[in-house]
């Protein structure tokens, strides 16, 4: 066994746009496939937490539909435990999605709201034909509660979803993964519709039940301000493409694709002093649309450092700057010196 | 600087089969010309409620149980709903809905949605309207050709622009924003926060700045009033909340902490157990009491009295009469 619980490479997903007959016959009115995953890899330890960070249209949640199986890749491969999982046939696909499980981001719309908090934690046992006694499911369903500190159990069991928070509701569907004794959770922006003063204790929670029983996440969002407490590495994503990858401290404090630190300063901080000034941001526009990827690095049509080369020459690779620091970026060195000019006068 | 809008002891409840529902419980605060006020707090603590209340538009069962709304001292509560609509909501006050960016009908176009927001509070004519619009869209940003496009060929940054010229279109003095941009990545909130502080300067606006984001307040708003279960808790300038001194009362505090920083390394974040209160039957005392880490004795028995702490600077908590 090695420390890599998941694997992915050179993973492409593109979807076919529908097109009329007429359309596909006629070459000038065929529409371009929307390149949604356009070639990345990376690989999540055992135990570690990996962030995937991006705007929205970057990929993000697809990545975590294919790695979750809900989606057929294109080309590339998902190796979980060394095995290649990417093509499965339905029985080893069940088996697989025992293994990784996923917590969504709704947690008002991912629960059935005629199934008591009990019923919503035995359909999984029941989907997966857990052969146990009643007794046996109770004291499993208990066990999950406990684990996500709805305590006491016994009374969240009867209780209804509408009956709980936001909050609650999310701890019952990390209850609800928990209970198949999943290797690997797939986590889609879990806390983004919970309140800022609760948003914290869920991901403690979460970050609790992990070091307990040694699970990998694969943690999807776009807020990095609590990524620097909760995930251990960070992947940013930017049309498809991973750009920069890296231990979470490195990633905040010396970004150095201009896409992250476009990222960073976007984010604001609760200070005083701000109110007069227009924020500079150092990116322009919005992302363009992923069936009309730009050419050369696709990042060259928001950046303020692009050159020609940026925009002329093939797309730079990751390149690694120090400890397991990639970067694709060709004046990410460049850029760093500038910037430090611009804040040291 | 002069008074724009005063709200004054404003009670609204939503009357419902179980008991009424005290949203907003004796409010009162002041906004000025060219201010922003920002209103900060937890999901269900009135904010939105407070806007819409402001608009003399309470989403029903709502009811105005006492208090007054003064614009250009003015009470507007009392006022028949023919005159709110020809001289009040959207000539002086408008509104950007919280979602509003999804309300956009899907099969009409953009510019054939703008248009009706003008023909519904004003007589002007076609062609004026529609070179009004193309204005406007170049105010937030946009090019005139997005008129002929439809919401979903749109990005959400797009579409909230699209809704912000629409809250402006016939002049406001005062722009309830209500989460404007939580829907949005942050690149897009930072463009859009940059757009606002811009059109604020060139209309000589006033905004109300509802969300439960401290540190997006921090960007924008020059005071802040911090809402509890309906009641305001605390109020002060952008300098005295977020200062080094640090906020008076105990909610706010524990909402800034709660607050996630970017840049500060910490080994535990922090956040606030339990949930607000049920506003049928609040807690005796101190709403915040049953949560409060400082609450002693008093805070369960009497409500506090909000008191001006130092000149600007107002909060509702004993532990400042405590000495």
């Amino acid at each position: 066994m090695t420390d890599t619980i998941l694997s992915v490479e050179n993973l492409k997903k593109y979807f076919e746009p529908h097109q009329s007959f007429t359309q596909s016959i006629a070459r000038s009115g065929q529409k371009k496939p929307i390149k949604a995953i356009d070639g990345i890899s990376f690989d999540i330890r055992r135990g570690e937490i990996f962030g995937l960070i991006g705007e929205s249209g970057s990929g993000k949640t697809t990545t975590g539909k294919l790695v979750m199986k809900l989606l057929e890749p294109t080309s590339g491969q998902i190796f979980f435990n060394g095995e290649d999982v990417t093509h499965l046939s339905k029985e080893k696909l069940k088996e697989y999605r025992r293994k990784v499980q996923m917590i969504f981001q709704d947690p008002y719309a991912s629960m059935n709201p005629r199934f008591k908090i009990k019923d919503v934690l035995e359909e999984p046992l029941i989907i997966h034909k857990v052969r146990a006694t009643i007794e046996e499911r109770t004291k499993m369903i208990v066990k999950a509660l406990e684990e996500v500190k709805l305590i006491p159990p016994d009374e969240f069991m009867g209780r209804w979803p509408h009956m709980l928070s936001g909050g609650q509701r999310q701890r019952v569907a990390t209850a609800r993964t928990l209970i198949l004794n999943p290797k690997m959770l797939v986590a889609d922006e879990p806390v983004s519709m919970i309140d800022l003063s609760t948003r914290a204790e869920i991901l403690h929670m979460m970050k609790d039940v992990q070091k307990e029983l040694g699970l990998s996440y694969l943690y999807i969002t776009h807020d990095l301000s609590t990524a620097r407490y909760f995930t251990d590495r960070i992947a940013v994503m930017y049309l498809g493409r991973i750009v920069e990858i890296g231990r979470a401290e490195d990633i905040i404090d010396n970004p150095l694709h201009p896409y992250t630190q476009a990222l960073i300063e976007a984010v604001p901080e609760p200070v005083t002093g701000k109110v007069e000034i227009i924020k500079e941001l150092p990116i322009y526009g919005e992302i363009p649309s992923p069936a009309n990827i730009p050419q050369g690095c696709r990042f060259h049509t928001r950046c303020p450092y692009a050159t020609d080369a940026c925009k002329n020459e093939p797309e730079p690779e990751l390149t690694l700057d120090g400890e397991e620091h990639y970067h694709a970026c060709r004046r990410a060195y460049e850029i760093q010196a500038e910037r430090k000019r611009k804040q040291a006068g | 600087m002069n008074s724009l809008l005063k709200v004054e002891n404003l009670q609204m409840h939503y009357v419902t089969s179980k008991g009424a529902v005290r949203a907003i419980d004796d409010i009162s605060f002041e906004l000025m010309r060219g201010e922003t006020i920002g209103l900060v707090g937890e999901s269900g603590c009135g904010k939105t409620s407070l806007g819409t209340s402001i608009l003399r538009m309470p989403t029903p069962p709502g009811r105005y149980i006492s208090g007054k709304i003064l614009v250009d001292g003015v009470d507007v509560i009392p006022l028949p709903e023919r005159e709110v609509r020809r001289n009040i909501r959207w000539q002086k006050i408008s509104m950007v809905f919280q979602g509003a960016m999804n309300c956009l009908t899907p099969v009409y176009t953009i510019g054939r949605q703008m248009m009706e927001t003008i023909n519904e509070h004003s007589d002007l004519p076609r062609p004026d309207a529609e070179n009004l619009i193309k204005e406007y869209l170049g105010y937030v940003g946009l090019s005139p050709e997005i008129v002929q496009r439809y919401p979903h060929e749109l990005s959400g940054g797009m579409k909230q622009r699209v809704v912000i010229a629409m809250a402006l279109f016939l002049r406001p003095e005062i722009v309830i924003l209500d989460e404007p941009t939580t829907a949005l990545d942050v690149i897009v909130q930072a463009q859009i926060i940059n757009l606002l502080k811009k059109l604020k300067q060139q209309f000589g606006l006033s905004f109300i700045f509802i969300t439960h984001d401290l540190a997006l307040e921090a960007e924008i708003s020059d005071r802040l009033c911090v809402m509890y279960a309906g009641k305001i808790v605390e109020m002060g300038s952008n300098a005295q909340i977020y200062g080094a001194q640090g906020p008076g009362h105990p909610y706010t505090e524990r909402l800034l902490g709660a607050t996630p920083r970017l840049f500060k390394k910490v080994e535990q974040l922090q956040f606030i157990p339990g949930t607000p209160p049920d506003l049928i039957a609040p807690p005796k005392g101190c709403r915040f009491s049953p949560r409060c880490n400082k609450a002693f004795d008093r805070c369960f028995q009497e409500e506090p009295p909000l008191v001006e702490i130092e000149p600007g600077h107002m909060s509702a908590c004993w532990l400042h009469q405590r000495g």
